[in-house]
């Protein structure tokens, strides 16, 4: 019945011919497979379509607004700069890991050579799904991601090729030795044979590892493991490096170490990386967006994240008999009254007031007005602390 | 295609450097010396043979001792390939290098290969010795070897793929272990089943009555298409569930 099916049917063994046969059969095979899976590769699934206008996640869009009038000003500062020398581009960048709720919701940010961006954000906020996007791990949902020009996308592997990403708990390979783990990235990087032991070298001394090059990494301390990621990072020179929380774990020393390893890579690369520690930021980043919720909330330099921690209110020191809070109920500049001592309250500005200056004066007027003897009056200033918990929505008032 | 020779490279090393390949080189060997053992014994005693009935046969199509090795140690080969970098993140350095999946999936399916035919090599030596007792038809030798290779490429391929399905090594081998043990009962039910479609169905995908032919030296073009299909299905649905990751 299956004679129509046999192509070539048994054929006995004794002739030489035979073992040309197998020989052709199993090439030809071979053959298949390759280009079966050659094919495969070239057709990786494209990302569900990127999204021009946010139109679907009209929702989305609601509770981002949302979110943003309960924390504070929404700062957007883009630094406009020449599209050579901008290594990174995220625009409008969703990641749904369930189909129903987002990881990260319209997160849009550029980051230029020579600039260290501080991604900022409480554990869970999508710091790390934003940075697994940006270093190619993971597909955007919708939305742009472009890497020293190449759209992740478009062309996966030249835009990885472009960065240098060390994942959050650096993940390495225990059995192998460091220079071995490193010529093994370097190869999978494509640095040319000729240039490989260089570049590993290299990497290694940036990342101050050539003292344990022929060390098993499994034997090797946290630091040194962190400090191997680095060099990972570092091997292939690209011109993008994101570091995901690259101080995590380490001792002080190492910390300073690290922190001054990145603030010297960031003179000739694009550099981003997470964290959660606020004085981190300060110490390395020119620049720090701050995530909360999977929303971009604050986007600014240093000095405009301090600006912020201005002016958040008053304090003031009032005698007489009455009730603060009753006074200054009519005031539409202020959002709270809060007793902090005796005679001393505080006094928030609502989100919307733009000159607390003249906040001030005003409530200063109203208190005089209403009879109190104003005693004292001084603005209060947030910590960046304290910006930082209001802008991620955990306000510890 | 880019990224095979990296990983191909690591992965031995890897294999070669933990005790995994040389335990399972070792255990495969010890089964396979007593298997040796016994054929050389059973036909030193019964000294009537047939042109198509001798130890080569014997050794590679009528033992149970042949396949249970095989159903038993190539999901062991195959289970640490993805399930341990999913477990200890490295997947996460490897997808983002610039590299394509299929190059990562051919490079550690290669190496799991390459150590399947490693382990395979020192059984070369028992043809040897037979050789020094009797008469030994190559040829024969050359189709059971092409069947040993081709079996183990399709069982280390449904393993590469179990490995690829799950976080666990264990579920890994588990898995690949009831699937390959899947295909090799349902060839039995050549035995079981009268003449009729079951019946041929089941001779068609009997790994037992592939065996049995090749270690006869009778080559039907039929079976290498179903191995070949054994190997480049589970590989290709290993590298589109690689690819799935990123968009989970």
């Amino acid at each position: 019945m299956s004679s129509v099916l046999t192509v070539a049917v048994a054929l006995l063994a004794g002739a030489g011919e035979f073992a040309v046969a197998v020989a052709v059969v199993v090439a030809v095979g071979f053959a298949v497979v390759v280009a079966l899976a050659t094919g495969a590769g070239a057709g990786t699934p494209a990302p569900p379509a990127v999204l021009a206008s946010p139109a679907p996640f009209d929702g989305v869009h609601a509770a981002r607004a949302s979110t943003a009038d309960n924390s504070g000003p929404l700062i957007r500062c883009f630094v406009l700069q020449g599209e050579t020398t901008t290594m990174i581009t995220v625009e409008g960048l969703y990641k749904s890991y369930s189909g129903s709720s987002f990881a990260v919701r319209d997160v849009s940010f550029r980051v230029k050579k020579g600039e260290i961006v501080g991604f900022l954000g409480p554990n869970g906020a999508g710091k790390s799904t934003t940075l697994r996007v940006v270093a190619g791990f993971l597909g955007a949902t919708a939305g742009r991601v472009t890497l020293a020009g190449h759209d992740i996308a478009d062309a996966p592997t030249e835009a990885r090729a472009a960065v240098g990403y060390m994942p959050e708990s650096v993940p390495l390979y225990p059995e192998m030795r460091v220079r071995e783990y490193l010529a093994f990235r370097a190869e999978l990087k494509r640095v040319p044979r000729k240039r490989r032991r260089d570049a590993v070298d290299s990497a290694m001394r940036r990342a101050r590892v050539h003292g344990v090059a022929d060390k098993v990494i499994g034997h090797l301390s946290k630091g040194y493991r962190q400090r191997v990621g680095l060099a990972d990072a570092l091997v292939a020179d690209p011109p993008i490096l994101v570091l995901d929380e690259p101080t995590a774990g380490l001792d002080p020393n190492q910390i300073r170490e690290v922190r001054a390893l990145v603030r010297e890579l960031g003179k000739d690369h694009a550099v981003l990386v997470s964290t959660h520690i606020l004085p981190e930021v300060e110490a390395t980043c020119d620049r720090a967006l701050v995530i909360s919720k999977g929303v971009l909330v604050a986007e600014g330099t240093i000095e405009e994240l301090h600006k912020l921690s201005h002016s958040r209110g008053v304090r003031i020191t009032v005698s007489g008999s009455g009730e603060v809070a009753r006074a200054l109920a009519t005031n539409a500049d202020v959002e709270q009254v809060t007793r902090v001592g005796k005679m001393t309250h505080l006094v928030t500005w609502h989100p919307h007031v733009a000159d607390a200056e003249r906040a001030a004066e005003e409530v200063a007027r109203t208190l005089i007005s209403s009879g109190f003897g104003l005693r004292e009056l001084s603005p209060v200033k947030a910590s960046l602390e304290q910006v930082f918990a209001e802008l991620t929505g955990e306000t510890a008032r | 295609m880019r990224g095979f020779w990296p990983v191909y490279k690591r992965e031995l090393l890897s294999l070669f450097v933990t005790p995994t390949a040389w335990v399972l080189i070792i255990v495969f060997l010890i089964i396979q010396g007593f298997h040796f053992y016994g054929m050389v014994v059973h036909f030193a005693q019964n000294a009537e043979m047939s042109v198509d009935q001798g130890p080569v046969q014997a050794f590679f199509g009528e033992s149970i001792l042949f396949y249970l090795p095989l159903i038993l140690l190539c999901p062991g080969m195959t289970m640490r390939l993805f399930a341990e970098e999913r477990r200890s993140g490295t997947i996460e350095t490897l997808l983002t290098a610039p590299v394509q999946t299929t190059g990562i999936v051919l490079g550690k399916f290669a190496a799991a290969f390459t150590m399947y035919l490693v382990m395979w090599l020192p059984t070369v030596l028992y043809i040897v010795v037979l050789r020094r007792a009797g008469e030994i038809d190559w040829n024969v030798v050359a189709t059971s070897y092409t069947g040993v290779a081709l079996i183990g490429a399709g069982y280390l391929a449904v393993g590469t793929l179990m490995s690829a399905m799950t976080e666990s090594q264990l579920v890994a081998i588990i898995l690949s272990a009831l699937v390959i043990l899947g295909l090799f009962v349902v060839g039995i039910g050549e035995f079981i089943f009268d003449a009729g479609i079951l019946h041929d169905f089941c001779a068609y995908v009997s790994v037992w009555g592939q065996m049995g032919e090749l270690s006869k030296g009778i080559v039907d073009l039929r079976r290498i298409v179903l191995d070949l299909t054994l190997v480049v299905l589970p590989l290709f649905i290993t590298v589109r569930a690689v690819d799935a990751w990123r968009w989970g």
